[in-house]
């Protein structure tokens, strides 16, 4: 098992290399920083001279040295249009950004889970069928749209809410709701499919042959059978809320990382993009690991196979 | 092999319910669907005397693991059961829900085809004996449990049983899972164990062995056992009475060894014609050719007609009903009804 996690982790270097190499070679297609950070009347001495500060004039490997150097010593350097560190910029959003995809992935749970085994319990009941369209419908939703609904009703027509901003618990309320409704649909429709195949496995069967009484058989048996897939799905579901808060937050002038990400990628700030999309991968993908950990904590037959 | 359990009748007397570890009576199993009524078990009728091996024998579909399942009221909702189930002297379709599970909580427990599905892949073989015996028995402390675990499976032939209850049922052999299946129904205590195709799944030397087991546990304990089965070959030495079935009817029934050497019903002479045992190595095996009627047909005469070898005209119109064909025997043909025996020439053939 602790093999197997350090093997894990290892692999979290090969990402940390693959995303380093793939935005500087992404930034150098993009044009001149240098160019665009000036002003348009700005001579071409301005203009190298900003070049070589940026030290854009290395020879190439050099520069893709420096860029692998600051991903494994997680210093960018500063970002050019702030003149700041950049991981500190990056580290400053991650808090605002956590504030939402947080409660929402935890209101997905508990509402997924909620519905789902409702649904399971009762498949072929008019409630259960009615809960899974509900669940399709919302699902059909673009949650930035849904947003735009929500800012709308809730503060434009009944001003309960801020439109826009990231000041106080009321500025969460939109987004959260958005993000939720969006996890929350695909995640039930799972809980309920792993649920119902998991009433039929021999196990299942099996204990309520023995007279375990219904709620043992839910909690005891058929549950814990359905969790490792809906574990994996849940790192899955982290990935989607953080990549949907790059369209979100600009759209609701939500000061978190993806606002930030969007900007700098505007700006051609590579310190700034560098640090925040590393940033990003690396969360992303220790949750997933962190997921696969926990299924196989808890599923032996994957332990075995972990050791071996 | 009989153990002076012959004399047992063939159709249960209301009296005789008292005796009788599980007495199925006019049991109809019908499924609602979209594209009308699946008719999966057509008013059978037999009975299991406690302390009594019977085996019930089939082909697939013919209804002997749905005829389990409805016994145990284990059937997936939609199906609808009607007749009578009487197991261990309780009206088992008659029953609330709690008590229904007390039933097969305490006294009888079933054993399924698939040792590997049947343990949770995910909890110790230790906790799933122990849940089980507590379920049977809630005063039981955990620590009773545990021992009462660790003695049923020493007795169904586990090896260091202490140490086999902290493995995982991934860590363990088929024919060893199926002990432990075994075992984690004997630690309730059960009068009844339906077994359904419990050595399908395995190889044949293990199959002997779960077999050889099952007789043990019948003579020592008492446990009345009912086994579905489609291998004659395999209950031919274990069970006292054969309960044929086809297309969801129980076509004969009668002790083993008289069903076996002198079968009353054309598909029990088809069946045994077609068993692997019955045929000289290298010889090409016999088929019986034809299909069953599927849950959705209902034939107007008999179900086997369009397969049988000694067909009558008025087979092809008239349902049989089971009757008394010889003390404790009973078959559902219309050739022991007066309709010309089956010809000695049809059975050499």
């Amino acid at each position: 098992m602790i093999g197997y996690a350090v093997r894990r982790l290892l692999l979290v270097a090969v990402v940390a290399w693959g995303v380093t190499t793939f935005l500087f070679t992404l930034a150098r297609l993009s044009g001149d920083p240098a160019e665009l950070m000036s002003p348009p009347e700005a001579s071409e001495a301005v203009i190298e001279a900003t070049r070589e500060r940026l030290g854009l004039n290395e020879p190439f490997f050099v520069q893709y040295g420096d860029a692998l150097l600051s991903s494994f010593t997680f210093d960018f350097g500063d970002s050019f249009s702030f003149s700041q560190p950049a991981m500190a910029m990056v580290l400053e959003r991650l808090g605002p950004s956590l504030w939402l995809v947080i409660p929402s992935l935890v209101l997905c749970v508990v509402l997924s889970f909620g519905i789902g085994t409702f649904a399971a319990l009762r498949p072929s009941r008019l409630s259960g069928r009615l809960l899974m369209v509900g669940a399709f419908v919302t699902g059909s939703v673009p949650y930035f749209w849904m947003a735009l609904l929500l800012v709308l009703l809730l503060a434009v027509n009944l001003q309960w809410l801020p439109a826009t901003g990231s000041e106080g618990m009321a500025s969460l309320v939109i987004p959260v709701v958005a993000l939720t409704l969006a996890a929350v649909s695909t995640t039930t429709r799972l809980v309920r499919g792993q649920l119902l195949d998991s009433f039929n496995e021999g196990h299942v069967l099996t204990a309520r042959s023995k007279g375990v009484p219904p709620w043992k058989v839910l909690f005891g048996h058929a549950l814990p059978g359905a969790m490792p897939p809906l574990l994996a799905w849940l790192g899955i579901e982290f990935s989607f809320l953080f990549s949907a808060l790059l369209v979100l937050e600009p759209l609701l002038g939500y000061n978190g990382l993806g606002a930030l990400l969007i900007r700098s990628v505007g700006n051609q700030d590579f310190p700034l993009v560098q640090a925040s999309v590393f940033c990003m991968a690396m969360l992303i993908t220790l949750v997933n690991i962190a997921m696969d950990l926990i299924v196989r904590l808890i599923d032996p037959r994957l332990r075995a196979k972990a050791a071996a | 092999m009989s153990e002076g359990l012959l004399e047992t009748a063939a159709a249960p007397s209301p009296e005789g319910f008292r005796q009788d570890a599980l007495v199925m009576k006019d049991v109809r199993v019908t499924l609602p669907t979209g594209k009308g009524l699946l008719r999966i078990i057509r008013d059978a009728t037999f009975h299991v005397a406690k302390g009594e091996i019977v085996a019930l024998a089939g082909e697939s579909g013919s209804g002997k693991s749905t005829s389990i399942m409805a016994a145990l009221r284990l059937l997936p909702p939609g199906a609808r059961v009607d007749g009578t189930i009487i197991l261990d002297g309780q009206d088992v379709l008659a029953m609330p829900r709690r008590e229904l599970r007390g039933l097969r909580a305490k006294r009888a427990r079933l054993v399924f085809q698939d040792p590997w599905r049947s343990l949770h892949p995910m909890k110790r073989i230790g906790a799933q004996l122990v849940e089980s015996a507590r379920t049977a028995d809630p005063s039981l402390s955990r620590e009773a449990a545990r021992e009462l675990a660790e003695r049923m499976l020493a007795r169904v032939g586990i090896p260091e049983p202490a140490s086999r209850m902290d493995s995982y049922p991934h860590e363990v052999s088929g024919g060893q899972s199926q002990r432990i299946v075994i075992a984690m129904a004997l630690v309730a205590g059960p009068s009844v164990l339906f077994c359904d195709e419990p050595t399908t799944a395995l190889d044949v030397t293990t199959q002997a062995q779960i077999l050889e087991l099952l007789r043990e546990l019948n003579r020592e304990l008492g446990l009345s056992i009912v086994i579905a089965t489609h291998d004659l070959d395999v209950i031919s030495d274990l069970a006292d009475r054969l309960v044929v079935m086809y297309a969801g009817e129980v076509v004969e029934a009668g002790p083993t060894a008289e069903v076996l050497s002198r079968p009353r019903h054309p598909y029990t002479w088809s069946l045994l014609r077609s068993a692997p045992g019955s045929h000289e190595p290298g010889e090409r095996l016999h088929t019986i050719e034809g299909r069953p009627p599927g849950p959705a047909e209902s034939p107007a005469g008999c179900a086997f007609a369009a397969r049988c070898p000694s067909v009558h005209e008025v087979c092809l119109s008239t349902r049989p009903e089971p009757r008394p064909v010889a003390p404790g025997r009973s078959a559902a043909c219309l050739l022991t009804e007066g309709y010309g025996p089956i010809t000695a020439g049809a059975r050499d053939e």
